[in-house]
């Protein structure tokens, strides 16, 4: 069998499937999806692997999508990935404590479908296959909801299976990708702008269209060049601007001025098509010396992929 | 104040393949030198060595000071040279006026003059896209021929990015207008090229005699060649027009502006360009010899400067003289003399006037086509230190203002024109445009405009020449 044919539904049986799981927090469901992988490999260390994922708990459980959420440990000296679902018609509580916008966008909704991913701790990229295939299964409509009706593992696992979803042959821009993020409109202000660098903390934000087409880029830098160009940064004497009067002009007009005043237009920025090998992202990163790369489908923005996002994603996968 | 080269460091291949191309070049010219030419054993070293000097400016730019050093003994020690010639054609003089003028330019800018004229240009009243270039190519034609040209189109540049950006317009076409124009505006005096200084310096030409012979010919050169370059670039002049008008409707500035207080910076350049003007006048009145004055005039307003930024003093000789080129233009200027030395530019000369006799108005346009050819592919200066020792022996004895001087000065700065590599004010705003853009001009593209800048500005030149010619001449004899 070659990677490229490796269905999803091959990396569990329904033995490691946990149907109607009880109990409201996600980490107590995960335990007992470690002791049904522990069953069929003897060499898990079931409390070992229990204690990884309470200490990787701030980034160790990620939430897919609204009802999907996903544990994931890797291990060293793992051979190949292990996984485990479990399934909750009531939904599971996942990390109230954590702080991150996944979470606040999705933490009011409790997770239906809770998969337990044990990684080798040397691949990352079964890992982020894995949660490519799994991200293919449950956009579909109604899919989470439907598995979490139903009461027998062998049932969840052919429903699984029937989808025929295997694990693509690479990693690509999106299943690494942000598809959350801050943007602005082509209509907005710089008012807005300002405001939206104030509130994200970001040092870039995107401009799309109406049609969610990227346009251009705004960055904090052009912001500033906008009050301070290089031909005023010549002088050495800086009392005429002691004040900040370039500025004072940008506040005098920001309500009307337009976000294009700050706006480079995309081509000057790094983007990736969404199909792109996550590979690629890091070598378009590191040659246009860019610290995020836009990723789009034609040119309606998918997603943003940053350094951060790389680093957490394949080294902390 | 930094000139352009390339950051990117070359794999071992690269390297050894560029080196052997060198080596293969100079070679094969050597030998035709020797064997289809006649050159003696000397004379064909001193070709290959200064050829390989040259060549390293294209092949090796980073490397090209340390291969001018290794080029020096190897002259030395085959007799291809002596010492008291490579001092005599080092050219010293040249070095220090540069030195002077460089420190003069790194206080104008601390004083905000540059940022006084860019906003003065920001703030015409009702600015449309011709009206936009004929005062940035004016203004970037001038302050070459004041300051220098890479000062010039570098808060041009500057201009120019920030009006684009705002306006959201392509920025290459009016980059190429203003690296033109500064090209063709640092023909006007001797302050505008090192080119200018080096043909004054050894011809004995004044100040004066620039403003006389070669500013007026550079305002007809430049006014063709604008006119040229609207039309060139029509489209892209309308559609600037166009935002601005858009940009107007909103009463949105093309960009922030401060008060500066100028008339500091104003005083200096007004002073340090009085003092060069009248340079002949002093030396007269002192009774000392010629281009005396000249050579110290930067040095006198670069002292002044340093004492009154006394606090910035340090940094004016360390940041804002470019030691490496300058370095770089002793070496060359100090070897060129082995061409001399070794009778080769005699030999050039007697070949010349053989070929096409000794008529100045078959000569002035040979010489132009020549210079103005060799710039576009070797940095102007380089082609004019080797090129020099040959006019000198054309010129012979006929006087200090002669013809084939203004040509030589002519062709070296309108051919820089002609292609992207041929002065180093194209250098220079490439690479900003490149380090800000990320993006760069195709050879063809500046090729064929340039092709045709040159082309026009050198006719006109030619005509110049053609009419003031008789009176050089009859004004030298």
């Amino acid at each position: 069998m070659t990677d490229q044919s490796i269905a999803l539904s091959s990396l569990f049986s329904p033995a490691q499937i946990l149907c109607g799981a009880q109990g409201s927090r996600v980490e107590e469901t995960a335990r007992q999806m470690i002791e049904l992988i522990a069953g069929s490999d003897s060499s898990i260390d079931s409390e070992a692997v229990y204690q990884l994922v309470l200490a990787r708990k701030r980034c160790g459980v990620m939430l897919l999508q609204p009802g999907v959420a996903v544990v994931h440990v890797r291990i060293n000296g793992l051979q190949g990935l292990r996984m485990a679902l479990a399934t909750s018609r009531e939904g599971q509580v996942c990390c109230p404590d954590r702080e991150d916008y996944l979470y606040a966008e999705t933490g009011s909704v409790p997770a239906n479908l809770i998969v337990l991913m044990l990684a080798p701790a040397d691949d990352p990229a079964s890992y982020l296959r894995a949660i490519a295939a799994l991200t293919a299964i449950c956009r579909r409509e109604n899919f989470v909801e439907s598995l979490s009706t139903l009461d027998n593992p062998e049932l969840v696992w052919k429903s699984i299976e029937a989808t025929g979803v295997a694990l693509p042959e690479y990693v690509a821009a999106r299943d690494i990708m942000r598809s959350d993020f801050a943007r602005l409109r082509d209509t907005d202000g710089l008012y807005a702008a300002i405001d939206l660098f104030c509130r994200e903390g970001v040092n870039e934000l995107p401009v799309v269209d109406a049609d969610g087409d990227l346009v251009g880029i705004v960055s904090e830098e052009e912001l500033i060049r906008l009050c301070l160009p290089e031909y005023i940064t010549w002088m050495e004497d800086l009392s005429p601007i002691l004040n900040f009067e370039p500025f004072a002009e940008i506040l005098r007009r920001e309500a009307h001025m337009p976000v294009m005043e700050i706006m480079v237009f995309a081509d000057r920025y790094a983007t990736v098509d969404e199909a792109t090998p996550a590979i690629q992202v890091a070598k378009v990163m590191m040659r246009r010396d860019v610290r995020q790369v836009l990723v789009v489908r034609d040119k309606k923005l998918m997603g943003i992929i940053s350094i951060q996002d790389f680093i957490q994603k394949v080294l902390r996968a | 104040m930094k000139t352009g080269g390339t950051d990117a460091v070359m794999s071992g291949r690269v390297l050894l393949a560029r080196f052997a191309l060198l080596a293969v070049i100079s070679t094969v010219v050597g030998l035709l030198t020797h064997f289809v030419w006649g050159l003696n054993h000397q004379q064909t070293i001193s070709v290959s060595v200064f050829l390989i000097i040259i060549l390293s400016t294209l092949f090796f730019w980073d490397f090209r000071l340390a291969i001018a050093f290794l080029g020096l003994p190897v002259l030395l020690l085959t007799g291809a040279l002596e010492m008291e010639c490579f001092k005599e054609h080092c050219s010293l003089e040249v070095i220090l006026f540069l030195i002077g003028m460089m420190v003069v330019v790194g206080g104008l800018r601390d004083l905000g003059f540059f940022t006084w004229i860019i906003q003065g240009i920001m703030n015409i009243k009702s600015m449309t896209g011709p009206r936009f270039v004929l005062v940035t190519a004016v203004a970037s034609a001038l302050s070459a021929a004041a300051v220098d040209e890479v000062t010039s189109i570098l808060f041009m540049a500057a201009l120019v990015f920030q009006v684009c950006d705002v306006l959201k317009v392509r920025p290459i076409p009016f980059l190429i207008i203003c690296v033109m124009a500064t090209n063709v505006g640092s023909a006007g005096t001797m302050l505008g090229n090192p080119v200018g200084i080096l043909i004054g310096s050894r011809a004995g030409l004044t100040f004066e005699d620039f403003m006389l012979w070669s500013f007026p010919v550079m305002l007809l050169s430049l006014i063709v060649t604008v006119a040229l370059l609207m039309v060139w670039y029509r489209k892209e002049i309308r559609q600037l027009s166009d935002r601005m008008e858009q940009r107007r409707g909103h009463a949105l500035p093309l960009g922030p502006t401060v008060a500066v207080p100028f008339k500091r910076g104003l005083l200096l350049i007004c002073g340090t360009i009085g003092l060069v003007a009248l340079h002949h006048r002093i030396e007269l009145w002192l009774d000392l010899e010629t281009n005396t004055v000249l050579y110290m005039a930067p040095l006198v307003a670069a002292g002044i400067v340093m004492i009154w930024r006394r606090e910035r003093a340090r940094h004016y000789i360390e940041q804002d003289v470019e030691w490496w080129t300058l370095i770089f233009f002793l070496m060359l200027f100090g070897v060129a003399g082995t061409l001399q030395y070794t009778e080769v530019t005699t030999e050039i000369a007697f070949s010349l006037t053989r070929l096409l006799g000794d008529q100045t108005s078959i000569l002035v346009p040979v010489v132009m086509v020549i210079s103005a050819i060799g710039s576009a592919f070797i940095d102007n200066v380089i082609f004019v230190a080797a090129f020099i020792p040959v006019v000198q022996e054309l010129v012979g004895e006929a006087g200090t203002v002669h013809p084939l001087w203004w040509a030589l000065l002519f062709g070296a700065c309108f051919g820089g024109n002609i292609t992207m590599i041929g002065s180093t004010a194209n250098i220079v705003a490439l690479g900003m445009l490149e380090k800000r853009y990320r993006t760069r001009i195709h050879f063809l593209e500046w090729f064929r405009v340039g092709l045709a800048a040159g082309f026009v500005a050198g006719f006109v030149a030619w005509l110049a020449l053609l009419v003031t010619g008789p009176f050089m001449l009859a004004g030298s004899s």
